[in-house]
């Protein structure tokens, strides 16, 4: 033997998505885990998810039932999730109810029984659910602590030397942390928060202790649908990035005239952020710079969270710029999210996924306003960090990203953002309206470039039949940015 | 009332039952119940399958009045001494129909399937259309 040679860690997958991210590569292989959480965090769905995805006939996989949730409602519940697999139900995974035991029997015949079953299944994943009501039922009774954390040394001592990677699930309080054995004991603990605000409801999850692995630290937000779970790491998107910003190349934003005004247009891989109030063409804006890059050979995806997509395509077709064709030849992904209870990490999985699936060059997020109510009031909280978060992952893809923003139109007072999230952009360009000559005009003028120089000019623009179109410098007025300009 | 389908299926069962070791149509059909029972108790406990087949007898006692005669022991099993001459085959027989219809209606009729055959693995239990078995 190899005395260099440091045991390695086999890791078994969860079978949830991105799970295995958050763990650092997935369980480790004969390792005592306890999911943790209080009712109806989905602890149940966690443990069948990872079960059907590691249960095999040779090595399969034995869940134990605990004077819990009955085993028929476990099983008519759980196979309405698609990764429930009848056919495995006896061969690869095995349900095996101990409630007799527990009730008829001490903890040393419940260990026996356990025992007796894990001999005869030679299991690869051990599943205890409820463990938090077995131990009830032992605390119920005259037994010493002692003799409590006894079983659980016994039962991770002996599960593990049959090389199984065992799971203990139940209605814990992080109060009992501290006192509880089976805490100490565990190797990985797994806890599953779910918390309603205002109207939404907010799931997250966090890996409080896992042994010989580094799991993504923090709160994970996680969504249960039909597929089961699916969490959405924190990171996502953010480790493994590096943007390298190259302002070599500049991409046109698809006016002519704007781009004149950014000295050949937007620097690739920036992030641009276009302010405005309501009605001044931020949207337009937005699809001629995605139709830009569609007419000459780019992909593009548009994120949206206000309008519905058949409208938004609808009006950016009206300006010719044929954008349903390239939905429909799969280089334009136009996503609507507004489920109200989103978390940012679910926004951002969304657009990462479609710009990877499409190799978009080109991605729109359209608005930060209709962003910020999508999201679930407890990630409000935090707005500013999240689009943090967003912009620099996905510019850390290559991308070149156009956010709108509106602003509140006031004629006296000029915010390029109320979110204060003019620092996130590399260039910003303003729109706005001013009165002049008894007339309501819109006006445009580029406020940042990040990577250079930029035409400082106060430019008129007309929303036409084909998008926005820039007229001529207002040199003739002072103090157009206010929005009530007078003659020089 | 059960299926037709379920029907097919128990009258299967009772008759590779009766064939194996040549019994009545009533024992054959009480081993089915016990080998059902024994199996399923393992999975659910022995609580839960007697709560099932409880109510599968206050199901089949509407058509089947004798069945409410058989008693329902503690651990999930039906008492042999419960068991009299007034009893017939037909009446265990649509208690069993009435137990698998109870699994299908909480667990759906795959699982059902896939369960009995755990328990029957040598036994086809897809029967060709129309075909019904017949028992003694």
């Amino acid at each position: 033997m190899n005395k260099t040679t440091r045991v390695l860690l086999n890791k078994l997958p969860t079978g949830v998505p991105d799970l295995d991210m958050v763990l650092g590569g997935g369980l480790p292989e004969y390792s005592f885990n306890i999911i943790a959480g209080t009712p109806g965090t989905g602890k149940t769905t966690l443990a069948h998810q990872i079960m059907f995805a590691n249960a095999t006939k040779e090595r399969p996989a034995l869940y134990f039932t605990v004077l819990g949730e009955p085993t028929m409602k476990m099983l008519r519940y759980q196979q309405q999730f698609s990764f429930f697999n009848s056919e495995k139900i006896e061969s690869c995974v095995k349900f095996i109810n101990l409630s007799d035991a527990v009730l008829e029997a001490d903890l040393g015949a419940v260990l026996d029984r356990i025992k007796e079953e894990v001999v005869k299944a030679s299991p690869s994943i051990v599943m205890v659910d409820s463990f938090r009501t077995l131990i009830r039922k032992v605390q119920s009774q005259p037994a010493s602590e002692m003799e409590l954390q006894g079983f659980v040394q016994r039962l991770a001592l002996y599960l593990t030397s049959w090389q199984a990677t065992t799971f203990l699930i139940g209605e814990y309080s992080e109060t009992e942390i501290r006192d509880n054995p089976v805490f100490t004991v565990a190797d990985g603990l797994l806890w599953l928060y779910q918390s309603t605000e205002g109207n939404s409801v907010v799931r997250k999850l966090q890996v409080t202790k896992l042994r010989g692995q580094e799991p993504i630290p923090g709160l994970h937000t996680f969504r249960i649908t039909s597929d089961g779970i699916q969490v959405f790491p924190r990171t996502y998107g953010l480790i493994g990035t590096d943007r390298s910003r190259s302002s070599e190349r500049r991409l046109s934003i698809g006016v002519p005239e704007l781009d004149k005004m950014l000295y050949g247009g937007i620097p690739t891989g920036d992030s641009v952020l276009v302010a405005g109030p309501s009605g001044s063409g931020k949207s337009a804006l937005a699809t001629q710079f995605i139709a830009d890059g569609l007419r000459n050979g780019e992909s593009g995806v548009i994120a949206i969270f206000e309008e519905r997509p058949g409208t938004y395509i609808d009006r950016a077709d009206s300006f010719g710029l044929g954008l349903s064709d390239m939905i429909k030849k799969g280089r334009l992904k136009v996503l609507y999210l507004r489920p109200l209870d989103l978390s940012v990490d679910e926004a951002l999985r969304e657009v990462l996924d479609a710009v990877k699936i499409l190799g978009a060059q080109r991605v729109v997020i359209d608005s930060v306003n209709g962003f910020e109510l999508a999201l679930a009031p407890a990630f409000r909280q935090d707005f500013r960090e999240s689009l943090y978060r967003m912009v620099v992952a996905l510019t850390g893809t290559g991308v070149t990203v156009l956010t709108t923003v509106e602003t509140i139109s006031s004629f006296t007072d000029l915010h390029i953002s109320s979110h204060a999230i003019s620092f996130l952009t590399d260039d910003i360009l303003l729109q706005r309206y001013v009165e002049i000559d008894g007339q309501l005009r819109r006006i445009i003028l580029v406020v940042k470039m990040r990577g250079g120089n930029h035409n400082k000019d106060i430019r008129e623009y007309e929303i036409t039949s084909t998008g926005l179109v820039l007229g001529a410098r207002l040199q003739d007025y002072a103090e157009l940015i206010t929005g009530l300009p007078h003659r020089q | 009332m059960y299926a037709t389908a379920t029907e097919n299926i128990v009258r299967r069962l009772v008759s590779f039952e009766i064939g194996s070791d040549q019994d009545g149509l009533i024992d054959a059909s009480l081993r089915v119940a016990d080998m059902l029972g024994s199996h399923i108790s393992k999975m659910i406990g022995r609580e839960g399958f007697r709560s099932l087949l409880l109510r599968a007898v206050k199901l089949t006692a509407g058509d089947y009045p004798t069945i409410v005669k058989i008693e329902i022991l503690a651990g999930g099993s039906i008492s042999p001494a419960s068991v009299t001459a007034s009893l017939k085959g037909s009446d265990v027989i649509a208690l069993l129909c009435n137990l698998i219809d109870l699994f299908g209606t909480f667990i759906g009729s795959d699982l059902t399937l896939h369960m009995i055959s755990v328990v029957w693995p040598h036994l086809t239990l897809d029967a060709p259309d129309g075909e019904e078995t017949e028992l003694p």
